[in-house]
């Protein structure tokens, strides 16, 4: 008898996935739209317009390509879904039909050895119609063996014909290189995986990487090894070019703990309370969304005095015009746009002094972790600052025009 | 004589919008592993798992020019913005004569 396994997977979760990666291909696809309009001049005429057009030059490609295989593999993942749920549910009947048979073999068995024990024998026709029943359970298991294998045989044609799609929608001009995929799994095996572990974190070029936590880094990675090695991801998206990380680390200390400010008797009390206990990992991810947000935000209000409306972006992205609930338009006069400039408030010393400690007051009240990512955050920013060759290079020498 | 015309509010907005998109890329795929289980544990799912991660660099290098594009264009309207307000600015002082 063969021990039939079922099949795993999961068709809903399959077409879940594949909605996923339309939604992704959309993005792709209206992001290369949108440079499109751009390159065209849309809303940028003029010589800096064209130099950041002929900027993108490179990377709209990409994006297209992008969104072509997302969608492929979407379409390949709609097609095979059904075709799981099919055979899975095939499977898992043909499997809890021979464990049933099997129970009930066993069951007559025991029975035909009372019978035997009490003298029967095996003409005795009690015992030959047990047996007759143990013959249907036979053919039972046998039957549900040959379903199996019937269902399993689809599911097998399926999974090799949506493996094939997926290679297909996976042959473009995206593909790593066989010598970069082997780099990259030697490097992950040291400090590359702990990157990968954080969103929004952008990976320098391999070598840039080795060169500096060979030398300038090394120092600060022996420092930082003891805390589980999210020190070490610091180190390394420091030199990513996507920001300072240690701002990143200064926001993820003070996550959960909220400043509280109240006057007694015209004296102000300003007290610091924990609101939530974050775990190390789910800090940093906050902290890194959270600083991109930060910094994009910083951009547009800058730009514009308030939030702008964003041309296009993730759904799951709150964009400042999302959380302040309005998305003025573009052609919104300068008037208007000035009135909503916010009037400067000034501050007493008092107040300065509570908003320069106010970071380290935040990470004191989340214990001594956050207290350690605190003072690396500042170590981190001032030796971005002493060493901006080293710890804030641009990994752009691959990157597009 | 040269004419441009420039909507600095939108070239900002863009730069916002480029730099959410750099981050998007930048997380895509990452996550994978724990995806594919949906496809069962064939050849499907083997090439699920590479087709979301085998285009890391691209999309690695896609995600910082994105960054990159996203900086400059926000910076680009930030600039154009503050010279339509100081243009302004001046006009109206010089109205006020």
């Amino acid at each position: 008898m063969t021990i039939l396994a079922p099949i795993s997977g999961d068709a809903d979760a399959c077409l879940v996935l594949a909605g996923a990666l339309t939604g992704s291909a959309t993005r792709f696809a209206a992001a290369a739209a949108d440079l499109s309009g751009l390159s065209a001049g849309a809303v940028w005429e003029g010589p800096a317009g064209e130099a950041f057009a002929s900027r993108i030059g490179g990377v709209r490609p990409v994006l297209e390509a992008a969104a072509d295989r997302y969608a492929g593999c979407a379409a390949a993942l709609r097609a095979f879904a059904p075709v799981l749920a099919d055979t899975q549910a095939r499977a898992t009947a043909a499997v809890e039909e021979q464990a049933d048979a099997v129970r009930r073999y066993a069951v007559l068995e025991d029975e035909i050895w009372r019978q035997l024990s009490a003298g029967a024998t095996e003409l005795d026709p009690t015992v030959v119609v047990l047996r007759a029943s143990q013959h249907g359970c036979l053919v039972r298991q046998r039957d549900a063996e040959d379903a199996h294998a019937r269902a399993l045989a689809e599911f097998d044609a399926a999974d090799r014909a949506c493996a094939l799609a997926l290679a297909r929608a996976s042959d473009d001009v995206l593909a790593d290189s066989a010598t970069y995929r082997a780099v990259h799994s030697a490097s992950s095996q040291s400090f590359a995986s702990d990157l990968l572990s954080v969103p929004g974190v952008i990976l320098p070029p391999l070598g840039a990487a080795h060169a500096v936590v060979s030398t300038a880094a090394d120092g600060l990675l022996r420092a930082f090894w003891n805390e589980g090695g999210w020190d070490q991801v610091a180190v390394n998206a420091a030199i990513a070019g996507l920001g300072s990380w240690g701002r990143v680390l200064k926001r993820a200390s003070g996550l959960g703990a909220v400043e509280q400010v109240t006057t007694t008797g015209g004296r102000t009390v300003r007290t610091v309370r924990v609101t939530e206990t974050w775990t190390t990992g789910a800090r940093l991810r906050e902290g890194v969304r959270a600083e991109g947000r930060a910094k994009a935000r910083a951009w547009v209000q800058k730009a514009t005095g308030q939030t702008g409306p964003p041309i296009f972006g993730l759904p799951d992205t709150p964009t400042p015009s999302r959380m302040s609930g309005q998305a003025p338009s573009p052609s919104l006069p300068w008037r208007d746009r000035l009135r909503a400039v916010p009037p400067r408030v000034g501050r007493t010393l008092e107040e300065q002094v509570s908003a320069k400690t106010l970071g380290w007051r935040l990470a004191s009240a989340n214990g001594p972790q956050a207290q350690r990512m605190y003072v690396e955050g500042v170590t981190l920013e001032q030796a971005a600052k002493r060493l901006p060759g080293v710890i804030e290079g641009q990994p752009n020498q691959d990157t597009y025009p | 004589m040269s004419s441009y015309r420039v909507d600095g509010a939108q070239v900002a907005a863009l730069g916002l919008a480029l730099s959410e998109l750099a981050q998007g890329v930048a997380t895509q795929g990452e996550s994978v592993r724990s995806d594919a289980w949906a496809l069962g544990n064939a050849a499907a799912s083997g090439a699920f798992e590479e087709a979301m991660t085998h285009w890391r660099h691209e999309r690695l290098l896609l995600a910082a020019s994105l960054d990159d594009l996203g900086a400059a264009a926000a910076t680009a309207g930030a600039v154009y913005l503050e010279a339509e307000t100081g243009n302004v600015e001046r006009l109206m002082i010089g109205g006020e004569r």
